[in-house]
């Protein structure tokens, strides 16, 4: 009997100290690859964080006058429905030919609730205003002057035209690189509803 | 032979695994697994360095292109598959994690049972250990010269143990830790480099700064502010400096030699924000950044590593002149970032009309190819006191206007900037790196120069005794510092069984692993 009950103790002794090296081996496992995992979760997150805001990013803050000095507007603080954010340089030729475009479409698109916001990238207003004078159509859309090229830096700006379809949320929708044509536009402004 | 690795103690992963916590367990604590993870991350790291990481490259154009316009095919997988910025992968990152387990796991699996086996381990061993012991020898002895024996291994600074008529003497056992301390500083060294995924514990970013401008610093998360006051670029001048005359004739070979990066630099912080958004800055410090000389504030570093070869205009200034009577009017200055369109100056007024920045004719038309002032041409009219008005178009090397023009414009001077790209950078990893190093190295001199000697002695029978021998290094160092004794106290020699059977415990090696 004696050797019975020593045998079953250590069988339970055995049972016992090997469920107790299950779960260390679980802890320890468990810890390392979760550290692994968050390790990794930060690094996709900044792979997205390179600078330059691309679809499905928040839209950063910015306020900005418009050229002839009467408006001002704030990205945080526009009511609209969507905006078309769109960036653009006097010796960019695809913008030149883009305008009257934009211009043509322009009451379409508010009629839509859609505004359509055209960043300049750090030229000086007098530059501009001759450029907007002499293009021989008269823009109602804002042009809105980042003179110190501080928008255009938030948002990580390479190629021109470039136009941000954002929606009522503040968040990037689409970016789209190259001229825009009026299909291109209106497929734009329907996205950002 | 008997395999002296771990002292023949059952390693925990090679028990009969029963649950999937056990298999992932064994998984990892297969050495042929890790070394596989090493291979891996060796071959990664290589292939790495084919071409640039994406840190290095040019910024004008987006990585996604960079690689596949300068690499074609092999740049654009290079791309694809994370390579431009290897240690940041996904990929790589989880080898490095899955070798971190597996050093883990492969430590405890391995550390645990030898600790217990060495620590527990009996004086008077088994006839078959010892006859499967690498050094053995067998013959006529008696306690007396055992007794002997023990006090001359003692002299050799061996821990001499009694049983009876056993004898066990042992020495540098810590030496058998050294692989496992040597595994924890590689541990350490791994959590430090993964903590420079976390901005918190490592940054580096790049700002163009202008002189004159004054940038948010991304590194700080824009709580710093920089201010370029000047940027020095100094050649070696072998005609003005004594100094630099000794190396005239390398000079004259190589063409202009630069001696000096510099950028002098003001630092703020930012203490709260004006109503239109701009920051409230307050001046912390003053300094200079060299090539190789940083200059530090708080935990951060600041490089001098990049320059833009073209500067910037930042104003012009111009004089009118009146060809008829040499009466010269002005100077007034443009300011080419937010200028000014009338300038009166008495009994003439200038007013610009245009200015390109960076000037080009397109089409017959003046216009600029960049909002960036390198090259700038200005559109000018001149009202007269006649009540005329004079066009000229000004420019470097460049002035359009008619040759009846009572007017001249003139250039009485330039304000130029230069671009700095400074380095901010900071890395609160460098001590988890050392300590985590140090320690490597620690576990490496301690398994490298310690071999671990174990020697025992026992009875057999009325006359004869038994002798064995271990070392897990150099068993011929072992033989060389043992046989003088045992043939100074007349025990019998050993000898080297492996000598004659080469290669008997090559499976179990595989088997069992190496750490």
């Amino acid at each position: 009997m004696t050797k019975e009950t020593k045998s079953g103790d250590r069988m339970n002794q055995a049972m016992a100290h090997k469920k107790k090296r299950s779960f260390w081996r679980l802890m320890i496992m468990t810890m390392v690859l979760f550290a692994g995992a968050v390790v990794i979760m930060q690094l996709i997150e900044q792979a997205g964080n390179d600078g330059r805001v691309e679809a499905g990013d928040d839209a950063p803050n910015f306020k900005l006058v418009s050229l002839d000095g009467t408006t001002m507007v704030e990205r945080e603080t526009y009511d609209g429905k969507g905006l078309l954010l769109n960036f653009w340089g006097t010796f960019c030729e695809p913008c030149e030919k883009e305008m009257p475009v934009v211009q043509d479409n322009y009451a379409t698109l508010q009629n839509m609730g859609v505004d359509f916001w055209a960043v300049n990238v750090g030229e000086t207003p007098l530059r501009v205003d001759n450029f907007v004078n002499d293009l021989g159509v008269k823009l109602d859309y804002p042009i809105l002057m980042d003179t110190r090229s501080e928008v255009e830096k938030a948002y990580g700006i390479y190629n021109l035209p470039v136009t941000f379809v954002i929606d009522a949320d503040g968040k990037v929708i689409e970016k789209y690189e190259g001229e825009l044509t009026k299909e291109k536009l209106m497929e734009l402004a329907e996205k950002s509803l | 032979m008997l395999d002296m690795k771990y002292d023949g103690a059952d390693l925990r992963s090679k028990r009969r695994p029963r649950s999937w916590i056990d298999r992932v367990w064994s998984f990892f604590a297969s050495v042929k697994v890790g070394l596989w993870l090493i291979g891996l991350i060796i071959v990664g790291s290589a292939v790495g360095t084919i071409f640039p990481q994406e840190m290095y490259i040019p910024q004008q154009l987006p990585a996604s292109q960079y690689y596949t316009d300068e690499y074609g095919t092999p740049g654009t997988i290079y791309y694809t598959l994370g390579f431009h910025n290897l240690y940041t992968s996904w990929w790589y990152i989880t080898l490095i994690v899955m070798l971190t387990l597996s050093l883990i796991v492969v430590s405890i699996d391995r550390f645990f049972p030898l600790y217990k086996a060495l620590k527990n381990q009996p004086v008077r061993r088994t006839d078959r250990f010892m006859r499967g012991q690498r050094l053995i020898g067998e013959g006529k002895g008696s306690d007396e010269q055992i007794d002997a024996f023990g006090d001359a291994l003692k002299a050799k600074r061996y821990q001499v143990k009694r049983d009876g008529d056993a004898l066990l003497a042992e020495k540098f056992r810590f030496g058998r830790w050294g692989p496992y301390v040597n595994h924890i500083g590689l541990v350490i060294f791994f959590i430090g480099a993964m903590l420079r995924v976390f901005p918190a514990f490592h940054t580096d970013t790049l700002e163009w700064v202008r002189e004159g401008d004054t940038v948010p610093l991304e590194a700080t998360d824009d709580e710093y502010y920089l201010r370029n006051d000047q940027f020095i670029l100094e050649m070696y001048d072998p005609e003005n400096n004594a100094e630099d005359a000794k190396f005239a004739e390398a000079i004259e070979k190589a063409g202009a030699v630069p001696k000096n990066y510099e950028t002098e630099l003001t630092l703020f912080k930012k203490t709260g924000t004006n109503e239109d958004g701009s920051p409230q800055l307050e001046e912390v410090d003053t300094g200079s950044t060299k090539v190789n000389h940083p200059f530090k504030f708080e935990k951060y570093e600041v490089y001098q590593e990049q320059y833009s070869s073209r500067p910037e205009f930042l104003s012009m200034s111009f004089n009118v002149a009146d060809k008829e009577t040499g009466d010269v009017y002005g100077p007034f200055t443009v300011d080419l970032t937010n200028p000014e369109t009338t300038y009166d100056l008495g009994d003439v007024t200038v007013n610009l009309n245009d200015l390109y920045p960076d000037f080009e004719v397109k089409d017959g038309q003046p216009n600029t190819k960049s909002p960036r002032a390198l090259n700038p041409a200005f559109f000018m009219a001149i009202d007269t006191p006649d009540g005329t008005t004079e066009s000229n178009l000004i420019g470097i090397r460049l002035n359009v206007a008619d040759e009846e023009n009572r007017y001249a414009v003139q250039f009485a001077g330039t304000e130029m900037a230069s671009t700095s790209g400074l380095r901010v950078k900071s890395d609160s990893t460098y001590p988890v790196l050392i300590v985590g190093g140090i320690i490597f190295m620690v576990g490496i001199v301690m398994g490298m120069y310690w071999p671990h000697r174990r020697i025992w002695i026992r009875r057999q029978g009325e006359t004869d005794v038994l002798i064995a021998g271990f070392t897990n290094k150099n068993p011929s160092s072992l033989n060389r510092e043992i046989t003088p004794l045992l043939e100074k106290h007349g025990l019998p020699i050993w000898e080297d069984q492996a000598r004659f059977e080469k290669k008997t415990d090559d499976n179990s090696t595989n088997e069992r692993g190496e750490s």
